[in-house]
């Protein structure tokens, strides 16, 4: 959500990954490290593809993980980034609309997104436009709801054998 | 006659017995147990049951070593019912007997294998330790020697698939035939859309099924 980043007037020092994107002209507002320094970078969910496209050439070879948040009034998905140039990790965080959570899919820039981006589909329901496969992969395929999200109640009456 | 059963029934248990092959189903770490089991140190081949075979069709008995997750169910249902008679299950393990430290408050976990097949031998433990599981095996050996060939059918008949009804009754499903699903209700067996499960939507439904 781009009104998010503008709202937020917080200033923190851009560190090495983010003062690059912004000389390459992308708009990104740099976070605070992770406890052990891991640069973490907030993008908006439509710079998303080209950020993380400019990453891949620029080093960062794998993305080891797509992880989504239920974060009370959005959802944030985090993506995980390697370099094996530059021995180092970066986190790209996407802030999301509760009512209606989607973002790009990046299965066409690493394949390794494919089955990730499922699975934060299929516990919190985010959808990731242009997926080639987006269907559940942990749970059947005929669940109801997504079990991860803070509002979610389980009363699915099919499951009333597996109650104790 | 009962002379001829009798003898018959011992040399026939007595090969079945020692010779118990395991399909290889391990679902967590239950499964490291099992493997262990398995190997050189506590040798699972001095009972007879060191071929683990990849393919249900080659098994006499399934080993649930681990969590069962609905996902998972219906895999385990439909090999379960692609053994050949007769078959034996082991639950191995918290999750298998109760679906142990996932049972209070889990949405994925099934509580307990016995809820989808009949089972046999419950070793419990967090994970069961390998000479529990032999223990077990050895106990389904005894199990195994009691039994006489006339005897089998009535087990199998008193472990078929129920359904358990809205008034809290249960009901022996009619068909062997009927598929199980991870649901534990039949989809073919009554309207799932009105989740109305009752003595007469049962039946009914089996009738216009199946013609019984």
């Amino acid at each position: 959500m781009s009104d998010y980043l503008e709202n937020n007037v917080q200033e923190i020092a851009a560190g090495k990954f983010a003062a690059i994107l912004q000389d390459n002209g992308f708009y990104i507002k740099p976070q605070n490290n992770t406890s052990d320094g891991i640069e973490v970078i907030e993008t908006s969910s439509d710079k998303l593809v080209g950020i993380i496209a400019f990453l891949k050439g620029y080093g960062f070879d794998t993305l080891f993980s797509v992880s989504g948040i239920d974060a009370g009034e959005n959802f944030v998905v985090a993506y995980h980034l390697y370099s094996s140039n530059f021995k180092s990790n970066l986190v790209l965080k996407v802030w999301l609309d509760k009512n209606n959570p989607e973002v790009d899919s990046l299965s066409s820039i690493y394949s390794a997104a494919n089955w990730h981006e499922r699975e934060t589909f299929d516990l919190l329901g985010i959808k990731f436009r242009n997926h080639p496969d987006l269907k559940r992969i942990l749970l059947p395929d005929d669940w109801v709801g997504h079990p991860l999200r803070k509002d979610y109640v389980m009363n699915d009456s099919r499951l009333v054998w597996n109650e104790r | 006659m009962k002379i001829i059963i009798t003898a018959v029934d011992f040399i026939y248990n007595w090969a079945r017995s020692n010779s118990v092959w395991p399909m290889t189903f391990a679902t967590s770490c239950c499964g490291i147990e099992m493997i262990s089991t398995s190997a050189a140190k506590y040798d699972i081949a001095r009972f007879g049951s060191e071929v683990f075979r990849a393919t249900p069709r080659q098994a006499d008995l399934v080993i649930t070593a681990g969590t069962l997750t609905h996902r998972m169910a219906p895999a385990l249902v439909k090999l379960y019912e692609q053994m050949p008679e007769p078959k034996y299950v082991i639950a191995m393990g918290a999750c298998a007997i109760t679906g142990g430290m996932f049972e209070n408050d889990s949405y994925s976990v099934v509580r307990g294998v016995d809820r989808l097949i009949p089972v046999d031998v419950y070793v419990p433990g967090c994970p069961p330790r390998p000479e529990a599981l032999l223990d077990g095996l050895i106990q389904l050996q005894k199990k195994i020697r009691t039994e006489t060939i006339l005897d089998r059918k009535k087990y199998l008949e008193s472990h078929r698939a129920k359904v358990k009804l809205s008034d809290d009754s249960e009901l022996a499903l009619p068909m062997d035939e009927m598929e199980i699903y991870h649901w534990g209700i039949q989809t073919e067996g009554y309207n799932l859309d009105e989740n109305v499960l009752t003595r007469e939507n049962v039946e009914d439904n089996c009738v216009r099924l199946f013609g019984k």
